[in-house]
């Protein structure tokens, strides 16, 4: 293994290593103005990627990923605005810092917890992915068909507010995932004479419209209530090595708690800085300090959110199964590169994937510096209103949706998915679920499909096989531990104080 | 995001139901096999996925009708109300744009669209603000677009009914 690496070091390249780079500024850039994120970001970027070297463009997208997750913390620190879901969680105490003149020690706090929490996952992903990929390859169309339904019930229900809507948007994506010809029988479904379509929906546009032009017409219709953001002049001493230190064993929990969280398909950085601030806030010494400027809870916010990045890759490239957008994007480029996801991935392309591996490694490094060089200069992106980026978003979407196949129905598939991914966000219903589901259907079909013809038609192959036996069995556990979870929580809320 | 969770639920498990029904009568009539449930036809899965988005959109609407008006209300009257005129007026700039991308060219349709979008992003003191922006980012983005992707990805943005 150890002479594959070397080897895809070698193999790299400047311009892997620069576009990485890149990558990374932007991302930084883009995770510091809020209301754009890693989704959009990742997903407009994406039709550049598909004419550069895989090394050079999927690089580029892990950097701009690896990025944007960061940034997000520099509005939610110094206005109370988290550039991302996933700083959410930071703005609490990071603010309330910044209120306290102390601003420069939760910007680096918030540095010092995203590199710990990336590297730490990274070396995870590192060790893991290679024996999982081996264990993968024993899989067959029942197991593959148990793991394709546990990921999409498991995204489609912890991934949103009501599950039930989580679900009704998987199985809708699912359907969508059907239009084009038959895998087996090569039949037409959904295609209603309309040539374009006998290939299926085109996953890329179909992102940008959801992500990108619905969160546009969610600006447009958002109230006016926008408070003018003031930075805080006052940004106070920065970190001091001890004050880090004591942080150390929030550290290696949180991050612990984001890599878990980000190797299952559905939750992201979103759920985990939630989930790590929590139980960080329970272990603490101090809890009354969180949400009043403890560095704890910043600590435990960005270690649990960044943690996630390398730990999505995890299922992604070994199952093929995207954790979350981002990962499903990243899918998109995998196959426009003729690159399949899955377990062959580690013996035909070997040092593509250490490659990517040994990019992961150098953005963390590269982290340091941009982190440094962000919290100095980048405190005008955060004044720029998200309307006046919204715009620009746009025109990059719709030369990115053209550029695909310089055809008019790229744009029109993006219009579309901008105006039904807003239906969907006004009424609660979550994308993530659609999205993967449509990228996720084919493949379970196929896999169902397959199982079943082998049986004769008999479901009790999904149980007479032991590796699908236990992952069937284990997925149901999981699910009634959250059904459980979530009724235990519900009683304890009815009881009263 | 939903205002009102129980219209919001109600026209989420309306449309599921429909959407059920509509994909069963598209796979009779479309789709030509003998046995529509056997698990080798092509009308399997979708049938499948559309008796479960059916049963779920009716688990949705029983749910929601029978719970009290209350527990689903999240409706706040203290609250500014989302402008659905101008999320009328974006979904119909951002389908002109797309299409005006064809007919008359990338650049002015960008130019067009940036200061729409920017209106109608922005309120009235941001708009004079910004204007000046707006303007320069009008004018500079597209050509910027436009070169990243001719030079990066070998593709020509449309140059409209004057170009071709």
């Amino acid at each position: 293994m150890f002479d594959t690496i070397i080897h895809a070091i070698s193999e790299l390249g400047y311009w892997a290593v620069l576009s990485a780079l890149g990558g990374l500024v932007l991302g930084v850039i883009v995770g510091a103005v809020p209301g754009l994120t890693a989704s959009i970001a990742v997903a407009i970027l994406l039709p550049l990627t598909f004419f550069l070297p895989a090394t050079v463009g999927i690089g580029f997208l892990l950097g701009v990923y690896k990025g944007a997750v960061y940034a997000g913390s520099i509005p939610a620190i110094l206005i109370n605005t988290p550039g991302t879901p996933a700083a959410a969680a930071t703005a609490m105490d990071g603010f309330a810092m910044t209120q306290q003149g102390k601003a420069k020690k939760a910007l680096h706090m918030a540095l010092f917890s995203s590199l710990f929490g990336d590297l730490f996952a990274t070396i995870v992903l590192l060790s893991v992915a290679a024996p999982l990929a081996a264990i993968a390859i024993q899989f067959s169309a029942p197991e593959y068909a148990v793991l394709f339904l546990a990921s999409l019930v498991l995204i489609a229900t912890v991934s949103a507010g009501d599950s039930l809507k989580g679900v009704l948007s998987a199985i809708a994506g699912a359907l969508v995932g059907c239009i084009g010809l038959d895998s087996l029988t090569v039949a037409q479904r959904f295609v209603f004479d309309v040539p374009e379509l006998l290939g299926g929906v085109p996953l890329v546009p179909l992102i940008v419209g959801m992500f990108a032009l619905s969160e546009v017409l969610i600006q447009i219709t958002s109230p006016l209530s926008e408070a003018s953001a003031q930075i805080s002049r006052t940004v106070g001493p920065p970190l001091q090595r001890k004050e880090a230190l004591k942080c150390l064993p929030t550290l290696f929990r949180s991050t612990s708690i984001g890599t878990f969280i980000g190797a299952l398909p559905g939750l992201g950085a979103e759920i985990a800085c939630w989930v790590a601030y929590g139980i960080a806030k329970q272990r603490s010494k101090n809890p009354q300090e969180f949400g009043k400027g403890s560095l704890e809870g910043i600590a435990a916010a960005e270690s649990g959110a960044n943690a996630t990045v390398p730990a999505t890759l995890i299922p992604m490239l070994i199952f093929g199964i995207p954790g979350d957008v981002v990962t499903a994007v990243l899918i998109g480029a995998f196959i426009a590169q003729g690159v399949t996801p899955g377990p062959l991935l580690f013996t035909n392309h070997a040092s593509l994937v250490y490659g990517l591996f040994a990019l992961l490694v150098f953005t963390n490094i590269a982290l340091i510096f941009v982190g440094l060089l962000s919290i100095r200069s980048f405190s005008w992106v955060v004044r720029i209103p998200s309307s006046v980026m919204m715009p620009a978003v746009v025109v990059i979407a719709v030369a990115g949706a053209y550029s695909i196949g310089s055809d008019p129905y790229d744009v029109v598939i993006m219009l579309i998915g901008g105006v039904l991914g807003y239906a969907m966000r006004i009424n609660g219903v979550p994308i993530p679920p659609f999205i993967i589901a449509v990228l996720l259907a084919p493949q379970f079909e196929k896999m169902l499909r397959q199982s079943l013809s082998l049986s004769n038609g008999d479901f009790t192959i999904f149980v007479s096989r032991p590796i699908s036996a236990s992952l069937l069995a284990g997925f149901v556990l999981f699910i009634l531990l959250l059904v459980g979870k979530a009724a235990w929580s519900k009683r304890r809320a009815a009881l009263p104080l | 995001m939903a205002h009102n969770k129980k219209a919001a639920d109600r026209r989420v498990a309306l449309a599921s139901i429909l959407t059920a029904v509509v994909v069963v009568i598209v796979v009779f009539q479309t789709i030509n096999v003998v046995d529509y449930h056997d698990p080798m036809a092509p009308s399997f899965f979708p049938l499948l996925l559309a008796y479960l988005l059916f049963a779920c959109g009716l688990f949705l609407a029983i749910r929601t009708w029978s719970s009290h008006a209350a527990e689903l209300q999240d409706h706040d009257d203290e609250a500014p109300r989302p402008r659905f005129g101008r999320g009328v007026l974006g979904a119909l700039a951002l389908v002109l744009y797309g299409f005006g991308v064809f007919y008359i060219g990338f650049w002015l349709a960008s130019f067009l669209a940036v200061l729409g979008l920017g209106w109608l992003l922005l309120d009235r003191d941001a708009t004079r603000r910004f204007m000046g922006l707006m303007l320069v980012m009008g004018i500079v983005l597209p050509w910027v677009v436009a070169l990243m992707f001719d030079v990066f990805a070998g593709v020509k943005m449309p140059l409209g009914w004057g170009g071709g």
